[in-house]
């Protein structure tokens, strides 16, 4: 597939620290890609020098053939998508939407329909004419992607842009983003910290710690195949037996000793806590070392203290270069 | 970005180059000059003028003016913290309402607050007309014309610098802590000192600072509230560069003055960081 | 909270202390005797004072004073808010907020001794234009603390989205700053014309024969004694301020 943008070599330092540390990666065209890390791994650096806020100190940054280094941010055929929305309070939502069509010199006559499209499309014809203080929180949202998308970007950059929104709200929000982005076909980079966000969401996902990317991959080879130990813990919880890595949900217990030819260690119960769809069992093996499983509730519960054998197929293990 | 800035600094950096920081570099000329025949400034360069700053002739003056501007922000803060804390106990919407009357006399003129203190305080004025009609006195009472009508000028005039800042250091106090003092069984009066005024030590020193570098700094107050008796610091400066002529000295004055006032704000900045402004 | 006994009494005369001077001021500007013993209504000093030619100049000088240097000092200060905003100058805000905490007459004296040494070069004389560019070179300083509280309250996002949106520098500072920040210049500039219209101890300092200003006159008329005309001024003062705090409330809160 043909690439949107291209990232080579980016580096980028602050006085303290390199926030940037060689960073190279193709935004395949329509692609929904994420760029996924704990909070100060540089994502949003990198976000920031996409957008024209920021420069690297080396390196390019191409988007479609065109290199990007160097160009003011209203040079540059992106848009974004602020984590705090960044509406303008004076503006109503129709107005903030126009925003960009009147930048570009468009006629009032072309930019009035455009809006109402988009107004449409993200589902706030009834608040066209409401300023950002009288909107909700999913309706702020929404009228910051509808901004951000009118001017047909070449590349949308949402820098967490559900994370000011109630759960609840969080996951139907996700769910019309990913159609939306179908639906225009506009390749979306989508910075993000929350694992469950990238996951249901992406097409491609790079995993980042500090400022190197760790691992990209499509969100199962991620989960499933993590390159690095950073990624398999930062994607799920991991139980960490001997330098092998299982996931919780692999992990099973059972008070006899299994027949299957599997791996299997004794341990302890410490504590087993009941999740509503499964429990929680936290158990000790002789040499310390902490495994959690989670089994289904269905089960005999497990009492604290109780010997019990843990095990799991070999095909589970998370295959963990680093 | 970088140029727009350039261009939205320049006018404001050019008066303050040319209209501050140059007059003031004059001024600091002038100081180590010597005063003409006929009222100009002349070679050679000298320290003299510094040294007069010492002479007893003028160090009463500073002195005084060190004294009386002690004395109103004393009685500032003395008057001020109670307000402060009557203001900061209001509900919000009364808050709005006592703080504007704290600062609404503040926005008329300055001289025209100083003349009400005139209208009050003179021979015929009308704290002496009535104690005259009410056969108190026979004789009106010389309350105009001295150092404690400048003090109370310069109270009247400077009272909201201390008020405000004040306030909203009592504003910004959590009132759980005020409450769970009472409830340790503190009296009111030792919730006062054991609590509240500790806490209030920043809004404290920055309402002293504010109120005590305009006193030192006044000429209108002690000009038409003291006389020709009672003049400070301000007047003697003015009184170099108009009656006396003698620009070098009035030059040296001023910077005393600057010096004493940078002084008190450095110190201020050192204790409680930019916040305190 | 419940408010203390002590501390409600204090306030009352803490309020009285700070009104009762000037309203008794404005209501003997009403009394029919130049003394200070009430004998009845009149508005005889007010006709006095509209009919005093000397006093009509002064006040239209202050005027112009106040509204040129209004103005000019909103819109540099303005400005340099924006620029300190984006990235600091440290002489310069230093400077500014030095010249703010300088003694009135200090400046007066250093802007009268500059005046006198650029004069020796150039044939001019103090008049209104001194008086002006003294007013503006002092509330700049005023306008930049007034603006620059509103934009530390300011999202910097707000510049970037207009920035990514397509809009240059200027756009972005002209249509989405600059509307944020209308409160802030409305109440900077109503700053800028009350300490210009009330200086007296740096206009005196630099003021010409023809441009004596309204306080320059009071301060004359304060100094010669009783006078009730100066009541009646301050009694106008005092309303007009007072009407002016009002209308820019009102249309802060529109």
């Amino acid at each position: 597939m043909e690439n949107a943008l291209a990232l080579t070599a980016l580096n980028k330092s602050f006085p303290s620290h390199k926030v940037v540390d060689g960073i190279s990666l193709n935004v395949p065209k329509g692609c929904f890609y994420s760029l996924l890390g704990p909070s100060g791994c540089g994502k949003t650096t990198i976000l920031r020098m996409i957008a024209g806020f920021a420069e690297p100190d080396s390196g390019e940054i191409n988007l479609n053939g065109k290199r990007l280094n160097g160009l003011r941010p209203y040079e540059r055929p992106v848009t974004t998508v602020f984590q705090s929305y960044a509406l303008f309070p004076h503006l109503t939502a129709a107005e903030n939407i126009a925003f960009g069509l009147e930048r570009r010199g468009e006629k009032p006559a072309e930019i009035a329909p455009k809006v109402k499209r988009m107004l449409e499309l993200v589902g706030l014809e009834h608040r066209a004419d409401r300023v950002p203080a009288n909107l909700s929180g999913g309706e702020k949202q929404r009228t910051a992607l509808a901004r951000a998308l009118v001017v047909e970007p070449e590349l949308l950059l949402l820098d967490e842009p559900l994370s000011a929104l109630d759960p609840a709200l969080r996951k139907r929000v996700r769910l019309e983003l990913k159609q939306l982005q179908k639906q225009l076909g506009i390749t979306f980079l989508f910075i993000t910290h929350d694992q469950e966000e990238a996951l249901s969401l992406s097409d491609q996902i790079a995993v980042m710690n500090k400022g190197k990317i760790e691992q990209i991959g499509t969100p199962q080879e991620i989960y499933l195949a993590p390159a690095t130990r950073f990624v398999a813990g930062f994607l799920g919880a991991v139980n960490w037996v001997d330098g092998i890595g299982i996931r919780p949900e692999s992990t099973r217990i059972s008070r006899q000793k299994p027949a299957e030819p599997t791996k299997s260690t004794t341990a302890k119960v410490v504590t087993s806590t009941f999740l509503g769809d499964c429990f929680h069992i936290e158990t000790t093996t002789e040499n310390g070392t902490a495994i959690t499983a989670q089994v289904a509730f269905n089960e005999e519960p497990f009492a604290p203290g109780e010997s019990v054998h843990v095990y799991w197929h070999a095909s589970d293990e998370l295959p963990v270069r680093g | 970005m970088n140029r727009l800035r350039t261009i939205f600094l320049a006018p404001s950096a050019a008066f303050t180059v040319i209209l501050f920081l140059i007059p003031l570099s004059i001024i600091v000329a002038y100081s180590f000059l010597t005063r003409g025949v006929y009222g100009g400034v002349v070679g050679p360069w000298t320290l003299e003028n510094y040294q007069r700053l010492f002479d007893p002739l003028y160090g009463i003056i500073l002195w005084r003016s060190l004294v009386m501007s002690t004395l109103a922000t004393i009685l500032c803060l003395v008057i001020a913290f109670p307000l402060a804390l009557f203001i900061a106990r209001a509900s919000d919407r009364a808050k709005g309402i006592y703080l504007y009357l704290v600062i609404l006399p503040f926005w008329t003129s300055f001289l025209v607050r100083t003349y009400a203190w005139m209208f009050l305080l003179r021979d015929t004025g009308f704290i002496n007309t009535i104690l005259t009609s009410l056969h108190i006195i026979r004789e009106p009472l010389p309350l105009l014309y001295n150092e404690t009508a400048v003090v109370v000028g310069l109270v009247y005039g400077y009272l909201p610098f201390a008020v405000l800042p004040l306030f909203s250091n009592l504003d910004r106090l959590d009132k759980n802590l005020l409450e769970s003092a009472a409830d340790l069984g503190a009296t009111p009066w030792q919730t006062l000192y054991k609590v509240i005024i500790p806490l209030c030590a920043p809004g404290l020193r920055a309402a002293g600072v504010l109120v005590f570098i305009p006193c030192l700094g006044a000429y209108l107050t002690p000009d038409l509230l003291g006389g020709g008796k009672s003049i400070m610091i301000g007047n003697l400066i003015q009184n170099q560069f108009t009656t006396a002529r003698d620009w070098p000295f009035g030059s040296a004055i001023s910077l005393a003055l600057m010096a004493l006032v940078m002084v008190l704000l450095v110190s201020l900045l050192r204790q409680d960081g930019e916040e305190a402004l | 909270m419940k408010q203390s006994r002590f501390l409600g009494l204090f306030a009352a005369l803490v309020y009285a202390f700070l009104h009762v001077p000037l309203l008794l001021l404005c209501a003997f500007s009403f009394n029919s005797s130049k003394f200070t013993v009430w004998e009845g209504f009149s508005l005889e000093w007010y006709r006095q004072m509209f009919a005093d030619t000397q006093l009509a100049e002064a006040a239209w000088n202050s005027l112009v004073i106040a509204l040129a240097s209004t103005v000019l000092s909103t819109i540099i200060g303005t400005l340099c808010a924006y620029g300190l905003w984006k990235r600091g100058s440290k002489w310069l805000s230093g400077s500014l907020y030095l010249s703010l905490v300088t003694p009135e007459i200090v400046t007066g004296i250093s802007m009268l001794a500059f005046f006198q040494w650029v004069f020796r070069y150039w044939q001019v004389q103090l008049g209104m234009h001194t008086v002006i560019l003294a007013h503006v070179a002092f509330s700049i300083a005023y306008v930049l603390l007034v603006v620059m509280a509103r934009l530390r309250t300011a999202e910097p996002a707000l510049e970037e989205a207009a920035l990514d949106l397509g809009a240059n520098e200027w756009q972005a500072f002209k249509l989405v700053t600059l509307p944020m920040l209308k409160p802030g210049i409305a109440a900077a500039a109503l700053l800028a014309f009350t300490v210009s219209f009330d200086d007296y101890v740096i206009t005196a300092m630099v003021a010409g024969v023809d441009s004596e200003t309204l306080p320059m006159v009071l301060y004359a008329m304060a100094r010669r004694g009783a006078n009730p005309v100066v009541s009646a001024i301050s009694t106008v003062i005092f309303l007009g301020f007072g009407a002016l705090i009002l209308i820019s409330d009102r249309m802060q809160k529109a």
